[in-house]
């Protein structure tokens, strides 16, 4: 063969094998799904709000007789087009929007993800089948981000209920195996469950990343290179015709119209930002560059529109599939790791089983459980005494500041993103209040696995039955029983 | 460039976006799942673009795969072109007058509405609405000749006959809210006691365009 027909045939077979393998690592890799979790809840609260805003006008956009008939809509469908809206009849509607709201709030949870996520996707491509005279933006990035989670059914394997609850319960499992597992250095983290607390890199997880990825560098792609048909692009007054079409502000910025050059500038700059994102996004040194740009973009076009809120929101939240998990783990959690030791009663049922709630949420380890019934709580911090550590839980940050009770609890679930909410709710005026005198009293009728003989356990109304209690004699770790016979 | 230095960028570069999963590593797919996967990828990037592609100004080439993926495109709700702001238009605002067959006065109902309460998509909703209405508009009059002929108009003016009990008559007509020029408001800004400048004066409306006079009754 002659050589110049050697070295095609040597580069073609070189070119197909790298091609090959550059395909298959960039689909099939295992990814770590963190991103995708968030872009989950966010995608799922987005498609939730949208849901509940069309209730406040469910006849006129689902009922049969809405803007757009029932049977106009139907008629306009194109084959393999569906949307199980045409099946619910007016009388059902209410019922089936608010069934569909559940769906949709138990997959922003990552509650049944796999299914839930399905049904979502439905939803949305339904709703938006039936009233395609209302559709703007959102409804596509939503329903493009919806099918990616739905089809890989990789949303649920982070930032979920589902992975929170199996944790849990394997937490709730192995206190009930303590008795085996009981050492002389304490409970500790044996309170936590197997399952590892970082969820697992997936292929599925980088199969949706990577096609949320594609399909956005093509918006931005096919965005950037429409806009060159514009004239107003090239002279600088796109953003001006923006910011002055009365019916999309709320806010006046004619003013700017004595600023002819800034304008033009963040005209040409969106303009090639949207040009050179389908390039720049792919290198991790030019990414976060990229990142805050579209971030200002979408958050701009939010301020100058704010009925393209939401659309902005949803496509900043398509970005975090660029986002590494880990950076974004390290978002939400304090550096200093433990952040919090919390002391805790191990030889007491329900204490245990808080600290199985709590571990379970900290797939990060921000928290250190410490028991306090195996060690001696003044090396933790010399302000803590046994008798105060046995009335309350508490918690030492990293900064040595000491809480108890409830405000150890508030201090504690703050630092925990699953618990937010919950914190936060702390925070309220007369919940802290109330808090403390319910903590006060669930902690003073605490049961313990033993039986109390001095003053200190005398706190706890309720000791064990004789027969549990000589089961859990029987059982009895020794460094429970060294703290009844050091009493 | 070395095989080593090659391989540096390509890791660069090609490093999936979770890479360095602190929670290690899931077991990988079998060759049989990655090449059937493979192949379902392939369709569906080529859906894509032909999605993106397949919108005016387009080839024949790409109208055809366009027209050929429309079935993936429907199912699966895809094939939307992105093609946002290519250039901001002026803004379509419907306007419905009401004639009551019991003597009141004609009342008139704007889409969309100048106040809404609640959020803002609500608004957003409405004006998608004006839109759809007039581009459907558009093309009733391209493809019949008739603008009247627009069923999205008559829907729509269903929809008001059914919520505004005794309305006899519903005429729609589609304004354009025009943008004004960037020197125009400038120079109005900067005349003297000049205020605020009015992005709904009167002048920012252009002549409304009639599309059709739908009776409730009688269809």
């Amino acid at each position: 063969m002659p050589r110049p027909l050697i070295e095609i045939r040597r580069y073609l077979a070189e070119l197909s094998v790298s091609t090959r393998a550059g395909w298959n690592r960039f689909f099939f890799a295992p990814a770590d799904p963190t991103a995708l979790g968030l872009i989950r809840a966010a995608v799922g609260l987005l498609a939730f709000w949208s849901l509940l805003v069309m209730g406040l006008d469910l006849d006129a956009y689902l009922g049969s007789g809405g803007w757009e008939s029932a049977e106009l809509a139907w008629s306009s469908l194109r084959p393999f087009a569906w949307s199980f809206w045409f099946l619910v009849g007016d009388a059902w509607l209410r019922p089936a929007w608010i069934g569909c709201l559940v769906v949709l709030l138990f997959f922003t949870l990552g509650i049944f993800s796999r299914t839930t996520s399905v049904l979502s996707w439905m939803i949305v491509v339904s709703t938006v089948r039936r009233a395609p005279a209302a559709l703007f933006g959102f409804d596509q990035i939503v329903s493009m981000l919806l099918l990616y989670l739905a089809a890989t059914g990789a949303s649920g394997q982070a930032f979920a209920l589902d992975r929170y609850w199996r944790r849990w319960r394997e937490a709730k499992r192995t206190i009930r195996a303590i008795p085996a597992r009981y050492r002389k250095d304490g409970l500790g983290r044996a309170v936590e469950p197997d399952t590892p607390g970082l969820p697992a890199a997936t292929v599925s997880a980088n199969l949706a990343l990577r096609l949320i990825q594609i399909h956005l560098v093509m918006i931005y792609a096919i965005a950037g290179l429409a806009k060159l048909q514009g004239v107003s692009w090239w002279n600088g007054e796109a953003v001006w015709r923006m910011m002055a079409t009365g019916e999309f502000v709320m806010f006046d910025f004619t003013p700017l119209a004595r600023w002819p050059m800034a304008l033009s500038a963040l005209t040409h700059g969106s303009l090639a930002l949207e040009l050179v994102y389908p390039a720049l996004i792919w290198p991790r040194l030019t990414r976060p560059i990229m990142l805050t740009g579209v971030a200002c973009l979408h958050v701009g076009i939010a301020v100058v529109n704010p009925g393209l809120s939401e659309f902005a929101l949803v496509m900043i939240a398509a970005n975090l599939a660029f986002v590494p998990g880990l950076y974004v783990r390290r978002l939400a959690i304090a550096h200093e790791q433990p952040a919090v030791r919390v002391l805790f009663d191990g030889a007491c049922p329900r204490c245990r089983g808080w600290m199985a709630l709590l571990t379970a949420a900290d797939p990060c380890h921000v928290l250190a459980a410490v028991d306090l019934t195996a060690v001696d709580v003044r090396t933790v911090h010399p302000a803590l005494t046994e008798a105060g550590c046995l009335k309350a839980m508490h918690a030492v940050t990293a900064s040595g500041r000491v809480t108890a009770g409830f405000d150890a609890l508030r201090a504690i679930l703050l630092r925990l993103p699953l618990f937010w909410p919950v914190a936060l709710l702390g925070y309220f005026p007369g919940v802290a209040w109330a808090g403390r005198i319910g903590y006060n009293r669930y902690a003073a009728s605490r049961p313990r696995d033993v039986p109390c003989t001095d003053s200190v356990c005398g706190i706890h109304s309720r000791t064990s039955p004789p027969a549990a209690r000589d089961r859990s004699r029987s059982h009895a770790p020794n460094n429970a029983t060294a703290i009844q016979e050091d009493s | 460039m070395s095989r080593r230095a090659r391989a540096g960028v390509e890791s660069r570069i090609d490093a999936p976006a979770g890479d360095g999963a602190p929670g290690g590593s899931g077991p990988g797919w079998p060759p049989w799942a990655c090449r059937l996967a493979g192949v379902a990828i392939v369709v569906h990037l080529s859906a894509l673009l032909a999605g993106v592609m397949g919108v005016a100004p387009a080839s024949p080439l790409e109208r055809a795969a366009m027209e050929w993926f429309g079935p993936y495109h429907a199912f699966f709700d895809l094939g939307y072109s992105y093609r946002f702001y290519i250039e901001p238009p002026p803004t379509p605002v419907a306007v419905a007058t009401l004639h009551f067959d019991d003597g009141r006065p004609d009342e008139t109902v704007r889409l969309p509405a100048r106040e809404i309460r609640g959020p803002r998509m609500r608004h957003q909703r409405e004006l998608a609405l004006a839109h759809s209405l007039f581009v459907d508009a558009r093309q009733a009059k391209e493809q019949t000749g008739d603008i009247s002929q627009s069923r999205l108009a008559r829907s729509y003016a269903d929809r008001i006959c059914q919520i505004r009990p005794g309305c006899e008559m519903v005429v729609w007509r589609v304004v354009q809210h025009l943008i004004p020029d960037r020197d125009q408001v400038r120079d109005a800004l900067d005349s003297p006691g000049a205020g605020r400048f009015d992005l709904f004066d009167d002048s920012l409306f252009a002549t409304p365009e009639w599309i059709g006079d739908f009776p409730c009754h009688g269809r």
